[in-house]
């Protein structure tokens, strides 16, 4: 078993926002949880690399439980999370930011640092600059690059189209596309832009409310009445 | 001539006594937003394991080794026992700080009595135009800067460092990239304990040992970290020592010790007037624009 949730459920306090999630990610696999603003996503996405603890149910990683483990032991295991809003220390440099990415996946025997200077070139010429003094494209690009530095064996990524300029998302995009058809790196992203899902993945779990209320193809995506069925816009 | 040196020396002197005594705060402080209440207390008991070894025959230098090391397994031991428990809590953790003070002086009062035998200033004197000077006045100076200068190299050129201050500015990312945050805190708690036990081991020579030596440096203490700001522990503590030890030292030597200390916080008051977050926060400002 690669990675599986099982009857998740965890939330703020006494609210529950995600109410009873299954799902599972095959190893290569490009997963898209799409869903509008609030029903859950970046919640789902905190319980399972575990900044919030889980109500009950069960995280699997690699066959084994993780959802007692600390967020640092399950970033060791080789799960890298980019948060949304990037997450980037804004006083350590561009290098200091991606060498921090080493801490990811201890059981990795390459830091891709060409690769990612190859995807990301900007990056490179901004090694001594302070993260903090990137532009939200450029921070999006450090965040992503210093998951990579962690060569993870699964990718978590919280809206990445979130608040950057299009020819960047389209760029980050690409990278990611690339990432997973020649590295076979498997991605679990979650997302409300629906133009960019379909640009990664050939289908997608709908989630409403806590919970996932279908898995739809790629070409049924392209049907507004079905979007509009299963997100209820 | 002998006048430049005596003015160099109060400065130096001055500087490294408020960059020796904020050390251990600024540390803690910075990284982990605890007040620490009972820093003086720390410099007590750093100054009495360095009494207590000296005239055990244990020669100083090794003395105050002994106490910096002590001082460290003793802060661990707090950190894990009391200080962890109220992170993110700046009230509770000045009340409990506090009362560990409290608990640490009057203990020491109940166990040792009101003061212990007092250490001999090492090292003797020398004279410069007619005036003698204490040489381990001129040691603590080179000392602070080996100290700073150690503090920097870890801060800034180590891995540890690094996950320090990416732990600092953003605690939960620093998980997500694999960093034990719990160890990072209850380690950079010990390792400013230490430093605030090496502070005390230091000017143990220098004074009367009793439950209350603490005292002595807690205001200067106070006032090189309001000054300095939390923003980059290393160039903040100098400068702030730097300013503060230099207007002490001008006014110290033309109208005497007292008139030097009333200086002192009225420079103080100066800078948190217009610069209220400190000068490194106001540094790192000026930098970015």
């Amino acid at each position: 078993m690669f990675f599986k949730l099982e009857n998740l459920y965890s939330g703020y306090g006494h609210v529950p926002v995600i109410c009873g999630i299954d799902l599972e990610v095959v190893r290569g696999e490009v997963a898209i949880i799409l869903g509008r603003n609030g029903v859950g996503k970046t919640t789902l996405m905190k319980t399972i690399i575990g900044l919030l603890p889980r109500t009950s149910g069960e995280i699997i990683f690699n066959d084994l439980p993780i959802s007692d483990l600390p967020v640092y032991s399950r970033a060791c295991l080789g799960l890298a999370y980019v948060p949304q809003g990037r997450g980037i220390f804004p006083d350590l440099t561009v290098e200091e930011n991606l060498r921090m990415g080493e801490g990811i996946n201890i059981a990795a025997k390459t830091r891709p640092y060409t690769e990612v200077f190859t995807y990301f070139p900007r990056l490179k010429e901004r090694l001594r600059q302070k993260g903090g003094t990137l532009s939200g494209g450029e921070q999006q690009m450090l965040a992503l690059g210093r998951a990579l530095i962690g060569d993870p064996r699964l990718l978590l990524l919280d809206e990445p189209s979130e608040g950057i300029q299009p020819n960047i998302v389209g760029e980050i995009g690409a990278v990611l596309a690339h990432l997973n058809e020649e590295k076979n790196l498997t991605i679990l992203l979650v997302e409300q832009n629906i133009e960019y899902a379909l640009s990664i993945s050939r289908s997608c779990h709908m989630m409403n409310k806590g919970k996932i209320v279908a898995r739809v193809a790629h070409d049924e995506l392209h049907n507004v009445e079905t979007i509009k069925k299963y997100l209820a816009i | 001539m002998s006048t430049v040196f005596s003015v160099s020396y109060i400065f130096a002197d001055s500087a490294a006594f408020l960059l020796l005594s904020a050390l251990g705060l600024i540390i803690i402080l910075g990284m982990m937003g605890i007040t620490n209440m009972a820093h003086g207390e720390f410099m007590m008991l750093g100054a009495y394991t360095t009494a207590i070894a000296t005239h055990a025959g244990l020669p100083f230098g090794l003395s105050v080794l002994s106490s910096m090391l002590t001082m460290g397994a003793f802060g661990i031991i707090i950190e894990m026992l009391v200080i962890r428990r109220f992170y993110g809590n700046l009230l509770q953790s000045l009340v409990v700080t506090w009362g560990l003070s409290l608990v640490i002086s009057q203990g020491m009062l109940i166990i040792l009595g009101p003061s212990i035998p007092s250490l001999p200033m090492p090292m003797g004197g020398f004279s410069v135009g007619g005036k003698v000077y204490a040489a381990y006045r001129v040691f603590l100076p080179v000392i602070s800067i080996l100290v700073v200068a150690a503090m920097g190299l870890l801060l800034f050129k180590t891995r540890f460092g690094m996950k320090a201050r990416a732990t600092m500015q953003n605690p939960e990312i620093a998980q997500v990239m694999g960093v034990n945050t719990k160890a990072m805190y209850m380690f950079t708690f010990g390792l400013g304990s230490a430093l605030t036990g090496l502070a005390g081991a230091l000017y143990a020579p220098t004074t009367v040992l009793g439950p209350l030596y603490g005292a002595n440096f807690l205001a200067p203490a106070f006032v090189t970290v309001v000054v300095s700001g939390g923003t980059n522990i290393i160039v903040g503590a100098l400068m702030a020592a730097g300013i503060l030890g230099l207007v002490d030292g001008i006014f110290n030597y033309w109208f005497g010790a007292v008139i030097g200390r009333l200086a002192l916080l009225t420079a103080t008051m100066f800078v948190i007037r217009f610069f209220p977050s400190g000068l490194s926060r106001w540094l790192a400002n000026r930098r970015s624009v």
